[in-house]
Formats: C-alpha cells, structure tokens, sequence
C-alpha cells in the first residue's frame, strides 16, 4: 500500500517537474507571450472596473443573441402582422422550399374585428381583468399566512411544508388538458357522492336558511370552492414569503419578546413591514401568472388554426394570423396596464429597512 | 383534632385557589396560555384541511385509476374500488409508449436543466456585479419577456424561424432545439430564474469579491469558483423548477417534433387522450391482449372509459416527479431558506 502510494507520488512529481521545466523553454514562453497578450494589454491599458464591464457584456452576449432572436424579432413581427392582413403562401410544391409570407396593411381592421364582431374575446378579456383584479389580494394575503405558519416550529413541519409546495410540482398543462376529458369520471364520482346527508347538510342551505344576505352567502361559496385554485396559484409565492421571513434579523423578534411584544403585534409591527417589499415580486409574479392561465390564451390559441375570417360590415377577409397577431397584442397591453396598477397600490405600503 | 387539622389544610388550599383565581397576574398568565392554545388548535385545523385539499386529487386520481373498468358505471364505488385491476395502467402505459416517452423526457429535462442553470448564472451573474453601460435596460427587456407568453408569438416566430434558420441549423421540428434555446436565455422561464441569481448574488457580501480580486483572481475565476460555489440555495431552487417546468411543459413539446422518433410524456398526454377511439379501434382490428381482458365491448365505447384512462394517463405522467419530489423536498426547502429571493 504505501509503495503504492510513493510510487503515485514519485510518477505526480515528476509530471509536474515536467510541465515546469516546459513552461520555462523559450518556445513555450513565446507561446505563452502569444496567448496572453491580449489579457496583458488589457491589464496594462484598462481599468479593472472597464475590464469589468467588459466582462459583463462578454457574459451577456448569449442572452442578448437569444433575446433578438427568439425574441424582439417575432415580437415586433407580431406587432406589424396585428395592422395588416396576413397570407401564408406556403411551400414551393417542387423544390419543397418555404416562400414566405404576403402582409397588406390594413390599419385597425383587425382590432375592429375584435372589438365589434369577435363574439366572446372582448368578455373573456374583462373576465381575466377583473378575476386578476380580485386574485392578486386574495393570494397575497393567503400565502403570507401560510408563510406565517409554516415559518413557526411545530409537530410534523417538514411533512406539511413537502405537501404545500406540490401543487407547484404538480401544475402541468398537459395533465389539464388530459383531466379536461376526463371531468366527465369526476362528475359521475360526485353524482355517487351525493346522497341525503350531503343534501341534509348543505352548510350553503344552511347559512341562507339563517337569514344571512345571500350575496354574502355566494361569495363565501365561491372562496371556498375556489381554495384549491388558490393554493394551487400561491405556491411560488409562498416560497418568496418564506424566504424573506427568514432573511429577517432575529435580533428584532427577540427584543420584540423582551419587551413583551405579543405574536399579533409582531407580525404587524415586525414580519409584515419587513416582508413588504417581497409584496411587489409576490404580485407581479401572481398577475404574470393568473393571465398565463387566463381564458383569455385560450381563444388566442384557439384562433391559431381558424383560417380566413369574412367580415360582416364590408371591411374584407381578414386571416387568422392577423387577427392572432392583434389578440396577444391586446392581451399583452392588459397585463402591463394590471401590473402597472398593481405596482402602484403597492409600493404605497412597502417599507424599506436601513441597517 | 386530626379532622380539624385536615379541614384547616382543606380550606386553605381552597382560599389558595380562590386567591390564585383572583390574582391578575396569573389571570393574565392564564389566558396567554389558552390563548396559545387555542391559536395552535385553530393552526392544527386549517393545516389538516388545507393539506386535505392539495392532497386528495391526487388520492382522488389513485382510487380511479386502480378501479376495473366494470365499475365506471357502478354507484356504490366512491372511493375505494370494489373490484381492483392494474388494466387502466397497462392501457395508458401502450398509449403514452411510456418506456422510451419516459426515458426521452428524462433526458429532455435533466440537460435542460443543466444548461438554464449554468446560462441564468452568467446572465444573473453580469446584472448583479458587472455593470455597464445598458445593462439595467437589458435586465428590465429580460423581465418583459415573461410578460408575453410564448402562444402569442406562436404564429411569427414559427414563420420566422422556419425561414431563417438559427446559425443554419433549423430549429422547428429538432429535438436539439429546447437545448438552444435554453442555452441562449430563451427557455420556459428563464427570465425569472435570471432574475432569482441576480438576486442571490447581489446579496452575497461584496468582501467575498474583493477578496478573490486582490488575491489575484480575473473575472471568470471569481464567478467559478468563489461565486458559484457559494450559490448553491439559488442553484438548486433554479434546477428543481426548470426540471419540473420542462418535464410539465406542452408549448415546445409541440415544437418537437413527434415523427422524429422523440416521443415526449407531455405531448403524448395531450393529444393521446384525444386519439383514443383510433388507437382503440386500431388495437381492436389488431387483437391485443390487453383489450380481451376487460371482455365487455360495451365498456369500450363508454366516455367515462375514456375518461378512466386519461385520468391514469396522468397519473402516470406525474409518478416520476412525485417519487424524484419525495427525495428531493427537504434539500429544496432548506435551500429556498438560504437563498434569501429578496427582491
């Protein structure tokens, strides 16, 4: 074993006395002097911040290919096929060659088409705003909470951490697609379910039986059959929450609990002044992705594979491109105007902490 | 005399209490602590039911896909099946072609993976510490990608890609395709794994830096190993969720091509449960085993058939992840608390 060993060593050493005793022969310096005389220009001539900076964009260029590429090209593309009516010509029959496309400016028509004779975009639009509008507090609140809660030390922690953050795992867009035919199976199992008791006990019955308003009633019915889309939709959020509850200094808590702060009085005093300004990334995340999920997506993709659109009021037909073009145009516009209101109402409630 | 003694003992323990009762400081005392209490029966409640509710679906999906297709149609079966049968499984796992759509989606995700990791930190990496001219610019550009989704720009991008193909090599229909554009910060997501870095590194205490430069260390030599390495919260967060986003994803699923040989779980998923009837009837015309053990045809031609087998084809989809997420969840909480994603 140890022969072994010296014999390993011996062979390394040697190896590296090799390198050294090449590293220092005229040819590998002039090789070397080669290599790094762009490097040494540069620590000659420029600054270390310039070299920085340089290095920044050396980083950077990736993503910026990618960005014009994938990116601001179709998009500025999809801005001009939104003003003008757009035909495919499609394949060379022969050569089996792309031609491309023929665009024909046709101003708003596309828009008016939307507007006017599109029968049910314009209300899925309002649809997604106002459901937005109502989600983005509802879930804020919810997965503060939850953070709250699951920040505090109790009996099984790890496992109700664990199955909080599945629904994150576990929304898949394919899997929605396949339960969709499948909703049938669930309507048939709730049809087996529904049996006297369930009838007898109908808390919704029961609440309206007591005299309370029945819109009340309706809203508390909605918000609780709407608690799995709530915690499902409040998964990241809720890891943004945890994590700055943690990065908040204990020093705080524990002079809060000399002087006999109460846990109530600590979270408004302490937790949630810290955690306020995490509510900006929390909301626009929350608007980003209740729009993905929107109906609103749906009919733009649904419209992908419509054809030609005849128009009613004498404006000419219309293609599906076009109109697609149009459609995540205004789609995009909406939630840029919700983030922008969302930013607002809450960067007045955000407090940043100086050290 | 012994009696009087005790009766004396007797009262006074009686006075004690009625004395304790009164007094406000263990009054107060008293009802902090059921206070407490109360506050952690009402926190065991919710938690239950919350839990109850993210978790039966997935019971919820387990109990149908075990049942025989004989008891679709039965009223008495809610929950538990009355007669079990592994059918369900053995039909959606021909339809998914599970084994290779598995292993390729494995595959898919784990590369990807790999590369939005090391991609988004170089990118997250220059926006927190190498600063130049345009780089705030370019980092809100990265953040209004994930403003627009990819189905609006369907439509140009395809048009446009299929006539300029990236460097040559053309990307609609390439199974190599996902890996380029991850590579170039165009992934699922990217933008927010770019800006979870970002975040993380601005955090990290400049003297590590300085440190690392005066020791001698160029740009490159910092960012690998003094910076990452100390990224290890941000490295697995970001690698969990590009593996679970990519394995969920059914947009560039699409854009892979099926005809290539490259069968994906997400794309197979989606338009397998609405082929069923032709794969059925081909299956039938061919005489497979599987079909004959379930022997009444009147069963075949039941939507709620179709349903039973596209509700264990998802489960299906999702198995891999719950097991890889039962081995994995601790790391990935404990991590999400180092990293500090404050924004």
């Amino acid at each position: 074993m140890l022969e072994k060993q010296s014999v390993l060593k011996k062979f390394s050493l040697s190896i590296s006395n090799f390198f050294s005793k090449l590293g220092q022969t005229t040819f590998m310096k002039k090789v070397k002097a080669v290599f790094n005389y762009i490097p040494n220009l540069l620590v000659q001539k420029v600054s270390y911040r310039n070299r920085k900076a340089l290095w920044g964009i050396v980083f950077v260029i990736p993503l910026m290919i990618g960005l014009i590429y994938f990116f601001l090209i179709p998009f500025i593309t999809t801005v001009i096929y939104s003003f003008s009516n757009v035909e495919m010509l499609g394949y060379n029959s022969e050569t089996n060659e792309f031609i491309g496309v023929i665009t024909e400016w046709v101003g708003l028509d596309n828009y008016r088409y939307i507007w006017n004779e599109h029968a049910t975009f314009k209300q899925y639009l309002l649809d997604s705003f106002v459901n937005t509008m109502l989600n983005v507090p509802l879930i804020l609140i919810f997965s503060l909470l939850v953070a709250v809660v699951l920040n505090s030390k109790f009996k099984g922690r790890a496992f109700v951490r664990a199955v909080f953050f599945m629904p994150v795992i576990f929304n898949s867009q394919a899997v929605d697609v396949a339960m969709a035919s499948g909703e049938l199976m669930a309507e048939a199992i709730n049809e087996a379910g529904t049996d006297i008791f369930a009838t007898m006990f109908n808390f919704q019955d029961f609440l309206l039986d007591a005299n309370l308003p029945v819109g009340a009633v309706t809203f508390l019915a909605n918000a609780s059959n709407s608690i799995f889309d709530i915690i499902s939709f409040s998964g990241v959020q809720i890891l943004i929450f945890l994590s700055g509850i943690q990065s908040v200094p204990k020093h705080l808590y524990e002079a809060a609990k000399i002087e006999g702060a109460t846990q109530y009085e600590i979270f408004w005093k302490i937790t949630f002044p810290m955690v306020s300004p995490l509510m900006l990334t929390a909301g626009v995340y929350t608007v980003v992705d209740s729009f993905l999920r929107s109906e609103v997506l749906r009919a733009i993709n649904r419209i992908k594979g419509a054809g030609v659109i005849k128009l009613v009021n004498g404006l000419g037909n219309l293609t599906n491109y076009g109109v697609h073009a149009a459609m995540s145009w205004l789609f995009c516009i909406s939630s840029l105007i919700i983030i922008g209101i969302v930013v607002f109402l809450l960067s007045r409630m955000v407090f940043y902490y100086d050290e | 005399m012994m009696n009087n003694e005790a009766k004396q003992i007797k009262k006074s323990f009686w006075a004690q209490l009625k004395e304790d009762w009164q007094n406000p400081i263990s009054r107060k005392v008293r009802s902090k602590n059921a206070m407490m209490v109360a506050g952690k029966l009402i926190r065991t409640f919710i938690l239950i039911g919350l839990c109850f509710v993210i978790l039966a679906p997935i019971i919820q999906k387990l109990s149908i896909a075990f049942r025989d297709p004989s008891d679709i149609s039965n009223p008495q079966v809610a929950w538990i099946p009355e007669s079990f049968s592994i059918v369900n499984f053995q039909i959606a796992w021909e339809l998914l072609e599970y084994g290779s759509s598995v292993w390729n989606t494995l595959i898919l995700s784990t590369v990807v993976m790999l590369i939005q990791i090391i991609a988004s930190a170089v990118a997250g990496y220059s926006f927190a510490r190498l600063k130049f001219k345009g780089s705030n610019l370019l980092f809100y550009l990265v953040i209004f990608t994930l403003v627009v989704p990819n189905e609006t720009l369907h439509i140009s991008r395809n048009l446009f890609l299929t006539n300029y193909p990236f460097f040559g090599i053309k990307l609609v229909g390439n199974m190599f395709s996902m890996y380029i554009l991850a590579a170039f910060g165009q992934g699922i997501r990217s933008a927010i794994f770019i800006f979870l870095f970002r975040q993380f590194f601005k955090n990290l205490p400049i003297e590590l830096e300085e440190s690392a430069q005066v020791d001698g260390a160029g740009v490159i030599r910092t960012f690998w190993s003094v910076m990452l390495p100390n990224a290890r919260g941000a490295i697995v967060t970001v690698g969990l969720f590009a593996f679970v986003w990519q394995w969920n994803d059914l947009y560039f699923a699409g854009l892979l091509n099926d005809s290539l040989g490259f069968p994906l779980l997400a794309s197979k998923l989606g338009d397998g449960t609405n082929r069923l009837d032709t794969v059925m009837g081909t299956w039938i015309a061919q005489g497979r085993d599987v079909l004959q053990s379930i022997g009444d045809s009147e069963i075949k031609t039941d939507p709620l058939f179709r349903s039973l087998i596209a509700n264990t084809a998802a489960l299906l989809m999702m198995l891999p992840l719950l097991i890889g997420y039962f081995f994995v969840q601790r790391q990935f909480v404990e991590s999400i608390e180092r990293t500090g994603i404050v924004g």
